[in-house]
C-alpha cells in the first residue's frame, strides 16, 4: 500500500475519533509542555549564572576567611585577623603574576535616602573597583583616589536606588544621604547591570570609599575580602600560590584564609546548573514514560476494538507490514500532535512563570526537543499495539465479536 | 471447460482442548472456469472451515490445494494474503465493511491494497460500483446504508479487482428474503458475465438458486 494512502487512511480514522484522540495525547501534551519548561527553567538558571558572573573575568581571585573553621572550632569570627591594605599590597608587590588587587568590605546598614529608610548593602571600596568589578557610573564620577586617601564622605549608588528613592540618575547626584550616623553626598550613580554578582547586586548598593567604611562602619565580625588580578587565566594558580606564601607570612595562619578562583566558581556554578537541568529534564521524561503508557493503552483497546477490521484488511489482502505501518501512523501522529500542541501551549505558560521567581530562558532546542521526545514516545509505545495488531489472524480477527 | 480449482485429499482439525477436532475429512472436489456452485451444510459441518480454505486464510493438515495454477497448499502467511488480494472476492454474511469509511473507500480499498492511488483505484472500481447499482450511494457511511445495500457495497469491493473467484460466505443471511432473493439474482447475472461463484450456505432454497450443489455433513463432502 502506498503511504500516501495509508496517510490518508489513518486521517480518516483519527478524526473520526477526534476527542479520543484529544484524550490520547493529552500525556503527551502535558509532557512536551514540562520539556520546554523544564529547559527554558534550566537555560534560564544557566543564564542568570552567566549573568551574575558578567564582567567577572575567569582571572579574578578571591581573598576570604575560611569561615568554615569559626564552625568547626571554638574560634569566634571577631578572632580572625582583618587584612589591612598594606598587607593588600604586600600580596601585589610580592607577586609575580597579579595585574590588580582591591579590597572591599560589605555591610548591612540603616540609610535614609530621600526621607526613606531601609536597611541596605553598603559597600566600602577602593579607587581600583571599577575596573575590576566592571562597574562604571553612568552619571557623576566614581569613588576616586583623594576620596580613599581622604576617607571622604561620598557615596556611588547602584541604578536601581536612583530609580526607586529618587526620580533617576541625574536627580540623585548631588543628593545628601544618610548611612548609620552620617551624612554621604551621592557623586555617582552606576549603570545599571541587572544582574546580581555574588550575592551582591550592585543595582540596590551603595558603595562609599573603603577608608571611610573602616572609620565609620567597621564592627568586629565585618572582615573585609581582597580581590586580586591575575595577569593572565594561565597563571591564576602560580598567583594563588604566590598569595598564600604572602598570607602565611603576615599572618601566623595563613590558613585561615581561603583563596579561590572566579573560574573554578563560575565552573562549579554552571556545573550545578547542568545537573539542575538534567534532574529536571528526567522529571519531563518521566511524564513523557507516563504519557507514553497511556497512548499504549488506548492503542490497545483500540486494536481490540478494530479487531474486526483488521480482520477485513487481511482478507482483502493487507499485509503485515500494512497494518504495522497504519498503527503506528497513527500512534506517531497522535504524539506529534500531541507534542505540536505542548508546545504551543508552553507559550501561553511561559508569561506565567512571571509571576513566580524561577527565570525562564524559552529557546528552540527544548521546542525541537519536546517535539522528537513526542514522536519518539509515540513511536516507542506504539509500536508493541501495531505489532499485535498486525499479528492477528484473518480468520479469528474477522470473527472477533 | 476449463478446471482451475481443485482440492485434493484436504484434511483440517482442531485442538479442542485435550481432543483433536477432525473437521474435514479428506475432502476433495474442482470446480471449473465460469461455475457457480454451492456448498450446502448445516452449522459445525465444516463448511466454515472449508471456506476458510478455499479463500486462502487457513492453512491445510494435509492434501494438496490448488487456485488458477498456484498451489496454495506450500504458502506462508504473506504469499497467502498477496493469492487473497489478486483472485479472491469475498462477500460474507455481515458485509464486513469498515466503518468509518464511506461505501466508495470500502469499495476501493483492495486497489489501495494492491498499491493502487487512490484516483487510478477510483477509476478502476467505477464499473463495479455501477454495475452493483450503488452509484449515488458512494459518499454515504455503511450505517447509512440498509442491509441490502450495504450488502451490495460488499459485492462491489469483491468485484472491483477482477478476481478469479467471488467467494459469498451466507451472502442473504442477514437480509430479508425479498433483499436476499435480489442479491441472488445479481449473482447470477455476474455469473452469466463469466465470473466464477461459490456459495457457502445452510439454506436450501439459496442453494438452488446456483447451478451446482455440494453437501457438507460431518466433514465429508457429498455432490
Amino acid at each position: 500500500m502506498r503511504l500516501v494512502e495509508t496517510l490518508r487512511i489513518v486521517w480518516i480514522n483519527l478524526m473520526q475519533n477526534k476527542f479520543k484522540v484529544l484524550l490520547t495525547s493529552l500525556g503527551i501534551i502535558v509532557g512536551a509542555v514540562t520539556i520546554v519548561m523544564v529547559i527554558a527553567i534550566g537555560k534560564g538558571g544557566e543564564a542568570e549564572i552567566a549573568g551574575q558572573f558578567q564582567g567577572l573575568s575567569a582571572e579574578t581571585i578571591y581573598v576570604n576567611p575560611d569561615y568554615s573553621k569559626t564552625f568547626s572550632t571554638d574560634m569566634e569570627l571577631s578572632d580572625i585577623p582583618k587584612l589591612s591594605l598594606d598587607n593588600m599590597r604586600q600580596m601585589l608587590d610580592e607577586n609575580s603574576y597579579l595585574k590588580d588587587i582591591t579590597m572591599r568590605s560589605s555591610y548591612f546598614k540603616d540609610v535614609v535616602m530621600n526621607g526613606q529608610k531601609g536597611s541596605m548593602q553598603v559597600a566600602g571600596v577602593l579607587q581600583n573597583y571599577e575596573q575590576i568589578s566592571n562597574l562604571f557610573p553612568a552619571e557623576g564620577v566614581n569613588i576616586s583616589e583623594e576620596d580613599v586617601e581622604y576617607e571622604n564622605r561620598v557615596a556611588v549608588i547602584g541604578d536601581g536606588l536612583a530609580q526607586k528613592y529618587f526620580k533617576g540618575p541625574e536627580d540623585a547626584i548631588g543628593k545628601t544621604i544618610k548611612i548609620g550616623e552620617q551624612q554621604y553626598q551621592i557623586v555617582g550613580v552606576l549603570e545599571r547591570k541587572g544582574d546580581g554578582m555574588q550575592g551582591v547586586n550592585p543595582d540596590d548598593t551603595i558603595f562609599i570609599p573603603f577608608t571611610t567604611a573602616e572609620r565609620f562602619l567597621a564592627d568586629p565580625y565585618t572582615i573585609p575580602q581582597v580581590v586580586a588580578m591575575a595577569d593572565s587565566v594561565n597563571h591564576v594558580a602560580a598567583a594563588m600560590k604566590q598569595m598564600q606564601g604572602t598570607l602565611d607570612y603576615i599572618l601566623e595562619d595563613g590558613s585561615i584564609y581561603m583563596l579561590e578562583d572566579a573560574g573554578s566558581r563560575i565552573d562549579a556554578a554552571m556545573e550545578s546548573a547542568r545537573t539542575m537541568n538534567l534532574l529536571l529534564i528526567s522529571v519531563a521524561a518521566i511524564v513523557f514514560i507516563v504519557g507514553g503508557i497511556g497512548i499504549m493503552n488506548v492503542l490497545f483497546v483500540s486494536v481490540k476494538e478494530r479487531t474486526r477490521e483488521i480482520g477485513i484488511l487481511k482478507a482483502l489482502g493487507s499485509s503485515k507490514r500494512d497494518i504495522m505501518t497504519q498503527f503506528l501512523l497513527e500512534s506517531v501522529i497522535i504524539s506529534l500532535f500531541g507534542g505540536i500542541v505542548g508546545v504551543a501551549l508552553s507559550y501561553a505558560c511561559m508569561p506565567l512563570m512571571d509571576y513566580t521567581d524561577i527565570p525562564v530562558l524559552p529557546t528552540v532546542d527544548g521546542q525541537v526537543i519536546a517535539l522528537l521526545f513526542a514522536v519518539a514516545t509515540g513511536t516507542l509505545f506504539g509500536f508493541y499495539p501495531a505489532y499485535k495488531a498486525s499479528r492477528l489472524k484473518p480468520i479469528d480477527a474477522l470473527n472477533y465479536e | 471447460m476449463e478446471r482451475f480449482l481443485t482440492l485434493e485429499k484436504v484434511n483440517k482439525s482442531y485442538a479442542m482442548g485435550q481432543e483433536r477436532l477432525h473437521v474435514l475429512k479428506d475432502v476433495s472436489f474442482g470446480v471449473e472456469k465460469g461455475e457457480y456452485l454451492t456448498i450446502l451444510g448445516p452449522s459445525g459441518s465444516g463448511k466454515s472451515t472449508l471456506m476458510n480454505i478455499i479463500g486462502c486464510m487457513d492453512t491445510l493438515d494435509s492434501g494438496t490445494y490448488e487456485l488458477d495454477g498456484e498451489a496454495v497448499q506450500e504458502y506462508g502467511d504473506n504469499e497467502l494474503t498477496l493469492l487473497r488480494n489478486r483472485k479472491i472476492g469475498f462477500i460474507f454474511q455481515k458485509y464486513h465493511l469498515i466503518p468509518q469509511y464511506t461505501a466508495l473507500q470500502n469499495v476501493i480499498m483492495p486497489l489501495l491494497l494492491r498499491g493502487l492511488s487512490r484516483s487510478e483505484a477510483i477509476c478502476e472500481a467505477e464499473e463495479s460500483i455501477r454495475l452493483v447499482g450503488l452509484w449515488d450511494r458512494i459518499t454515504h457511511r455503511p450505517n447509512e446504508l440498509s442491509g441490502g445495500q450495504q450488502q451490495r457495497v460488499a459485492i462491489a469491493r469483491a468485484l472491483v479487482t477482477k478476481p478469479a473467484l467471488l467467494l459469498a460466505d451466507e451472502p442473504t443471511g442477514a437480509l430479508d428474503s425479498a433483499t436476499g432473493k435480489e442479491i441472488l439474482k445479481l449473482f447470477q447475472k455476474l455469473n452469466d458475465t463469466g465470473n466464477t461463484i461459490i456459495m457457502i450456505s445452510h439454506d436450501v432454497n439459496v442453494a438452488q438458486s446456483s447451478r451446482r450443489i455440494l453437501t457438507i455433513s460431518d466433514g465429508r463432502l457429498e455432490e
